[in-house]
């Protein structure tokens, strides 16, 4: 089901962080005795749902999984009971309390094995010591996983606070297992000559970066650079991008139903005809697995939405076409077109009628009335219309006690595209969600301040940005594209552009606009091992074809799969100046950023 | 060169044996008697010679085998046994049974002592022996009680009785010890009975058979692979058999009657008996040579040779092996001695025999060649050294396919045995046992002589590519530099950091503990400086109560781990006040602290933290999110009210309002609840007013409205919307016609819709923005006045909107819209 195929057809062979994982894993799963039940950090279980299916579980004597709760473990019995978890010392009056209880649970001796992800911590064994329970755990040990492959060109580490830790909370831990995490990408990959990158987290990784890098010898690092560019992009450079609604097909797949690790739950009632695909049924929604493996996917992933529609009609005569070829065969052709070419023709025929549905189901959402407003004025806002007062969705949307996120987002949106909100229109816009929706929301306005998503008008850069890294376009060609605005339908992702400038013609052209974006900008170069410095020198005419540069983005904070495709797009362009790879700290969307940050209070029951 | 055969002695026509000197000694020990020690350790080891055992003021004086002396150790006690570890320390034993353990250089490393009330404590020891043991360095004991007692290793000495041996109650005519790989014993004999004594299970009685003339075995030994055994008795009978007994290989009638002073093997192919003026080979057929020895001399068996040391010389005594009997026996027609010949000619004569000889052994030259490099091997002497691997060289060059492997090991390792055996390191190892031994181990005896240039020089002859060894060594040279340095100044940390460069891979913060434990705290800073793991260097630092450098280091290198354990190391190390005060210029740590804080749920000192750093903000949140956490309202208030405050403090003047407001509206809902029995606590202020306007309190709702300065806009989307919610269409039409609408009536008609009710929405239509009137038509599905609308307003895009709306049922509008349009063309 998880099939790994499509990982390794990309330049970077990042099947191998699949691999490794799943080795890892079985390593550990193996060094313990008997039948065992794994209990999960949540956030863990989606991750890796990617690498080790049930079943591949099933094999090495998984016999029960539960979520980590406060309480007891439910009845079960098995030998040995392995904890996963990410090194949080809060989750550890969880375990404290899972195991206490099991303990005097009595009955069947069961063993316990703790396991950090990626890296042990002191703090959380010590915890464990205050509350008596380290002694019960026969093992405590870590597995380190730090990326898992979404795709060919898209690894991801899987952290989804990164974002709120480093900006709100001022906790380098994500950014620390980034740099560890490009080390490792380095020992496998060899050496990056050149490091740029925009942005205080970006500042950060590269520094420990640098300290990690002393710590291990050039020895250790292969001798070929297969990667001649790393960008860092902190998100804290780019907040436009991740609150705008994303219009290429993914992009809206995972606004209106969430994809999370590559799979996407949808009403059930669409799909019923179909037999291939679903993973499993859960009450009303139907679970499907996205990825590059499926070709029809692959091709219109990345398209604008509006695209969509002719392509998969496109496919849809390309199939009857195909299927009509039948009739004017001969008998051996016919053959062969029932052994080989049918089964292709059905699977793309399923494929086909799965993406016809969720196009409709998307269509239905963008037709909307709600969806059309939004859109527009989201379109006003980049264009820098009107920015300084509120705006009349905005008070509409407010009065009428619309979604939150939804809100939430419009505002930082226009906060971000008028470079800070007027203090008076700040103030009207806080004092009508708190009078609306509740002073439970208090702190998610302060956070969503302090990260700097909602903030007063300071300097006012973002018309000079738009203009110099021409983030806005009036005329898009949303069916064969020939810029990247075409993913937001006339806005250029910010981050994208930057990175699309570092290849051509290079930072220096927009040093300007570069010191209008918060944080340093780095420009380095990195020594690299004498034998592999001089890979690109060999060929006698410089670079041939298939020896393109590679760049790898890494978006600190997280990317969307507008960001992706963007660059994507960029690696296509016949005369692109390089290819791109992206690792993030997490897939996230506007609403998974804003709802990381938020942090309703929640009263204890009535008086 | 025909000289070279001078010290071979033939024991048969193809055998001999070779007895050669090592060194000359050159030390002061000539004065040997009845009770002088000395003491030999295998392997080249250092040699202990005490010239009076039973005088304590008499020094023990320890030598490398050169005789150059490394150092001298004082003991005084009455000595049962002595022996070298397999570490290298020298073991003494006393009569009590205690143990004292000396490095080489006669530096007293630790003392075991039997424990209280066991029995070696009891009956005092009668003699001891010293062994190398499958598992390190052993000790057998025989008490005055006639019993044994061993313990395989002295690293964790666990002392076993061993069985009663057989033979009656009286002493043993002689015991020894044993071991091979697996296991450890004692052999005895009492009279004619020999056993084996074995820890945890019985006596296993030897019968040897012993010639008839004898009445007791006087000498039992065993070879160093602990497989065969030669018996002595007292008829001067030599009894060699393997110890499983299922060969015996001779008895040999020595003419000795009387003890031998000493009977050692000689590898696994001979035994030596030393008599008063003599040495006796006697070989496994039963084949004697026999040697004069004018001084008292003492033996030590080695796995391939045996050891003389004389205080005069150190000889070794071995069998010539078979390649170097053929090079160098006389008149060999042997290919090697043929290639040495050639080889000859070649070089010194440049005389056209060398192609004739070599023509005569052309077939057999890959022979020759080995047996070149391995008698080369086997030689002591440089010169016949670089002799024969010359002659091989020249041979190698006429076999195309020969592997180079041997030669090139070859000379490598006779490299590094001629610096070992150098008189200064006096380390005489002969080929096969440097092959035997391991590496790493060979090292660690070069760095137990503090030979650490030496060592590292090995490592890299033995081992080309780079290894951990070569870092084990660097470290071991840094911390002995560390050590043994007077002072503590940078000078020490300098040095190395010159002489290793950052990149060598050793670790800094290692050596740096090793400076620590001997208290050179400067050293270790320095060092600590130069290590680039942070991980390894924050726990030291900390150590050193360097706590600011610490906690720079752990923020800057990221690591969340590290900075939680050295936050919490700190913290138990220092007291909590004093670490608040260190970390607060350390702004990460002090944010990772108070997370720690708070996922521990530690809200005071959260706040601790906060007010400390005068963080109103902070303290106000803490505040707002404590007064959701309390179920009471007037806590709920009260903690708002701080919160308030909080704000006011921080200059936040929204912030303060807001909380002010919230805390006020909480204070009415709560009287709302009590006056109409209700929830309100908790709504929020919209919500609250939409719920007096559903349940007709109006009144209050405008009060609210003022008292909170609602504006006009907001306050009519929420009262029309809740008017609607509530399906009062009177008192919406009553409230849309109370003014103009400051929203506009778009909003109406959509509430209207919204709960169902078109009648009521068709009222607010004709007043919606003209603009907008087309859609709102069409909206509430009024089709044909949403039609008829945009020909008025002359808009052809409203009208083709329109059409896009109609569907089959709606023949009449469309036909409406084409007319329209003909009408509305010019």
């Amino acid at each position: 089901m998880t099939s790994a195929l499509h990982l390794m057809h990309g330049r970077l062979r990042t099947n191998i962080f699949r691999d490794e994982a799943r080795q890892k894993f079985v390593t550990l799963l193996d060094k313990t005795v008997g039948t065992k039940a794994i209990v999960w950090d949540e956030r863990l279980t989606g991750p890796f749902g990617l690498v080790a299916e049930y079943s591949f579980l099933r094999e090495h004597d998984v016999a029960k999984m539960f979520p980590l709760r406060a309480g007891r473990l439910p009845p079960s019995d098995v030998d040995t009971v392995v904890f996963l978890v990410r090194p949080e010392v809060g989750l550890m009056e969880l375990v404290a309390e899972n195991v206490q209880k099991e303990e005097e649970q009595g009955g069947r001796r069961k063993e316990f094995v703790l396991c950090f992800m990626p890296t042990g911590s002191g703090a959380c064994e010590r915890v464990l010591e205050e509350r008596r329970v380290r002694g019960t755990f026969s093992q405590i040990t870590c597995l380190e996983v730090r990326l898992l492959p979404l795709d060919a060109d898209l690894l991801s580490m899987e952290y989804p606070l990164g974002f709120k830790e480093y900006a709100l909370e001022n906790d380098p831990s994500c950014l620390f297992e980034a740099a560890q995490a490009l080390l490792e990408i380095q020992l496998k990959f060899g050496i990056i000559p050149s490091i740029c990158g925009k942005g205080n987290a970006a500042k950060k990784v590269y520094d420990y970066l640098l300290n990690l890098r002393r710590e291990h010898q050039d020895s250790e690092f292969p001798t070929v650079c297969e990667i001649d560019t790393l960008l860092l992009i902190d998100r804290e450079v780019d907040l436009i991008t991740p609150v705008a609604t994303q219009l290429t097909y993914e992009g809206l797949i995972d606004e209106v139903f969430g994809i999370h690790n590559n799979t996407v739950k949808l009403p059930s009632e669409k799909f019923v005809k179909q037999d291939g695909g679903p993973i499993e049924m859960t009450n009303d929604r139907k679970q499907f697995l996205l990825s590059s493996a499926e070709e029809l996917y692959a091709d219109i992933r990345d398209k604008n939405f509006n695209a969509v529609g002719p392509a998969l009609s496109r496919k849809a005569k390309q199939i009857s076409a195909q299927y009509e070829e039948r009739h004017s065969q001969s008998v051996s052709e016919m053959k062969n077109f029932v052994k080989n070419v049918l089964p292709t023709i059905k699977a793309a025929k399923e494929s086909l009628g799965l993406h016809t549905s969720i196009a409709e189901l998307i269509k239905e959402r963008t037709d909307s009335e709600s969806f059309l407003e939004a859109l527009q004025t989201e379109q006003e806002m980049m264009n820098a219309i009107d920015t300084d007062r509120a705006h009349p969705h905005i008070e509409q949307l407010i009065a009428k006690k619309a979604d939150l996120t939804r809100v939430l987002r419009l505002i930082c949106l226009q906060s971000a595209c008028n470079s800070g909100l007027k203090p008076r229109l700040m103030d009207q816009y806080r004092r009508d969600l708190l009078q609306t929706y509740g002073f439970q929301h208090a702190l998610t306005l302060n956070n969503l301040e302090r990260a700097g998503l909602l903030r007063t008008q300071g300097r006012t850069t973002y018309s000079a940005l738009r203009r110099q890294l021409k983030l806005t376009v009036d005329d898009v060609n949303e069916q064969a594209p020939t810029d990247i605005s075409y993913t937001f339908s006339g806005y250029a992702p910010l981050s994208v552009r930057l990175a699309q400038l570092l290849a051509r013609p290079g930072w220096r052209s927009v040093s300007e606009a570069l010191a209008l974006l918060p944080g340093p900008t780095l420009m380095e170069e990195q020594p690299a091992p004498a034998a592999a410095r001089n890979r690109r020198d060999t060929g006698p005419l410089g670079l041939s074809a298939d020896d393109a540069r590679l760049t790898l983005v890494v978006f600190l904070g997280g990317a969307t799969f507008a960001e992706v495709a963007a660059l994507r797009f960029l690696s296509s362009q016949e005369d692109a100046p390089t290819e791109y790879v992206i690792a993030t700290t997490k897939m996230i969307n506007g609403n998974s950023l804003i709802s990381s940050l938020s942090e309703e209070l929640v009263p204890v029951g009535g008086a | 060169m025909a000289l070279y055969t001078s010290d071979w002695t033939p024991i048969n026509d193809d055998t001999f044996f070779r007895r050669h000197e090592l060194y000359p000694m050159s030390w002061a020990e000539c004065d040997w008697t009845e009770r002088t020690l000395v003491c030999v350790a295998s392997s080249g080891g250092p040699i202990a010679v005490c010239r009076d055992v039973s005088n304590s003021a008499v020094p023990i004086m320890i030598y490398n085998g050169a005789g150059e002396s490394l150092g001298l150790a004082k003991w005084n006690g009455q000595l049962a046994g002595a022996g070298w570890s397999d570490d290298e320390h020298l073991v003494l034993v006393d009569a009590a049974g205690q143990v004292s353990v000396y490095d080489m250089f006669g530096k007293m490393e630790r003392s075991l002592q039997p424990r209280d009330r066991s029995e070696v404590k009891k009956f005092t020891v009668e003699s001891a022996s010293v062994f190398l043991s499958h598992q390190g360095t052993g000790l057998a004991v025989l008490c005055r009680n006639q019993r044994f007692y061993m313990t395989t290793s002295l690293e964790q000495p666990l002392v076993k009785k061993l069985p009663d041996a057989p033979g009656g109650s009286g002493p043993p005519s002689c015991w020894v010890t044993t071991a091979d790989r697996y296991r450890s014993a004692v052999l005895v004999a009492k009279g004619l009975e020999v056993s084996l004594l074995e820890a945890d299970s019985k006596a296993q009685p030897l019968a040897i058979t012993l010639p008839a003339a004898a009445q007791r075995v006087a000498q039992l030994v065993t070879n160093r692979a602990g497989d065969l055994l030669a018996a002595l008795t007292d008829s001067g009978h030599l009894v060699l058999t393997s110890l499983d007994l299922r060969q015996t290989f001779c008895t040999v009638d020595t003419g000795a009657r009387q003890p031998a002073k000493q009977l050692q093997w000689c590898g696994s192919y001979a035994v030596v008996g030393y008599w008063n003026s003599s040495l006796l080979v006697v070989n496994r057929r039963g084949e004697t040579i026999k040697y004069g020895l004018d001084v008292p001399g003492q033996l030590c068996a080695e796995c391939d040779c045996i050891r003389l040391v004389t205080p005069y010389s150190h000889e070794l005594i071995e069998q010539v092996w078979s390649d170097s009997v053929a090079v160098f026996r006389i008149g060999s027609m042997d290919p090697a001695a043929v290639l040495v010949e050639t080889h000859r000619e070649y070089e010194q004569k440049r005389s056209h025999l060398a192609d004739e000889y070599l023509r005569m052994i052309l077939t057999r030259l890959n022979q020759a060649v080995t047996s070149c490099i391995e008698a080369a091997g086997h030689e002591h002497n440089p010169q016949v050294q670089k002799l024969l691997l010359r002659a091989a060289q020249y041979g190698k060059s006429f076999v195309s396919e020969l592997d180079p492997e041997l030669f090139v090991s070859t000379c490598r390792y006779l490299r590094v045995l001629n610096s070992l055996r150098h008189h200064s390191h006096g380390m005489p190892l002969t080929m096969g046992q440097l092959r035997q031994m391991p590496v790493p181990a060979l090292l660690d005896r070069l760095m137990r002589r503090r030979l650490h240039f030496l060592a590292l020089r090995v490592c890299r002859q033995l081992q080309p590519a780079p290894h951990a060894d070569q870092r084990r060594v660097l470290e071991a040279w840094a911390k002995h530099l560390v050590v043994s340095s007077d002072g503590e100044g940078q000078a020490v940390a300098r040095q190395i950091a010159d002489r290793l460069g950052s990149q060598s891979g050793i670790s800094f913060a290692d050596v740096a503990k090793t400076a620590i434990a001997a208290g050179k705290r400067g050293t270790a800073i320095q060092l600590l400086a130069m290590e680039q793991q942070a991980r390894r260097t924050v726990p030291l630092l900390i150590d050193l109560n360097m706590c600011d450098e610490a906690l720079k280091r752990a923020a800057d290198s990221g690591d969340p781990d590290l900075a939680h354990s050295a936050l919490l190391q700190l913290r138990d190390a220092r007291g909590r006040a004093e670490f608040q005060m260190l970390i607060r210029n350390y702004p990460l740590m002090q944010s990772l602290y108070m997370k720690y804080l708070r996922s521990r749920g530690q809200t005071e000192l959260v706040r601790d933290g906060l007010i400390q750093e005068d963080d109103f903000d902070g303290q106000a949140r803490l505040r707002i999110a404590e007064s959701y956490k309390e179920t009471r309202v007037d806590l709920r208030i009260s903690h708002l009210v701080a919160a308030q405050d909080c704000y006011k403090k921080a200059k936040n003047e929204f912030w303060a309002t807001q909380t002010e407001d919230q805390h006020k509206l909480l204070k009415y809902q709560s009287s709302l609840e009590e006056s109409c029995n209700r929830e309100y606590v908790g709504l929020s202020l919209q919500d609250t007013i939409k719920q007096l306007i559903l349940s007709d309190r109006h009144k209050l709702a405008d009060s609210l409205r003022n008292e909170y300065k609602i504006s006009d806009k907001r306050f009519w989307w929420t009262k029309l919307l809740a008017l609607a919610e509530g399906e009062q269409w009177a008192e919406l039409e009553k409230f849309a016609k109370s003014k103009k609408s400051p929203v506009g009536y778009e909003p109406f008609v959509d509430a209207c819709l919204e709960h169902g009710s078109l009648v009521e929405a068709k009222k607010y239509l004709p007043r919606v923005n003209d603009e907008n009137k087309v859609k709102y038509y069409a909206k509430a599905g009024l089709l044909e006045d949403a039609a008829r609308i945009a020909f008025e307003q002359r808009d052809r895009d409203a009208l083709a909107y329109v059409e896009g709306l109609c569907g089959p049922n709606n023949r009449s509008v469309l036909q409406q819209i084409g007319q329209y349009r003909q009408t509305l063309k010019p």
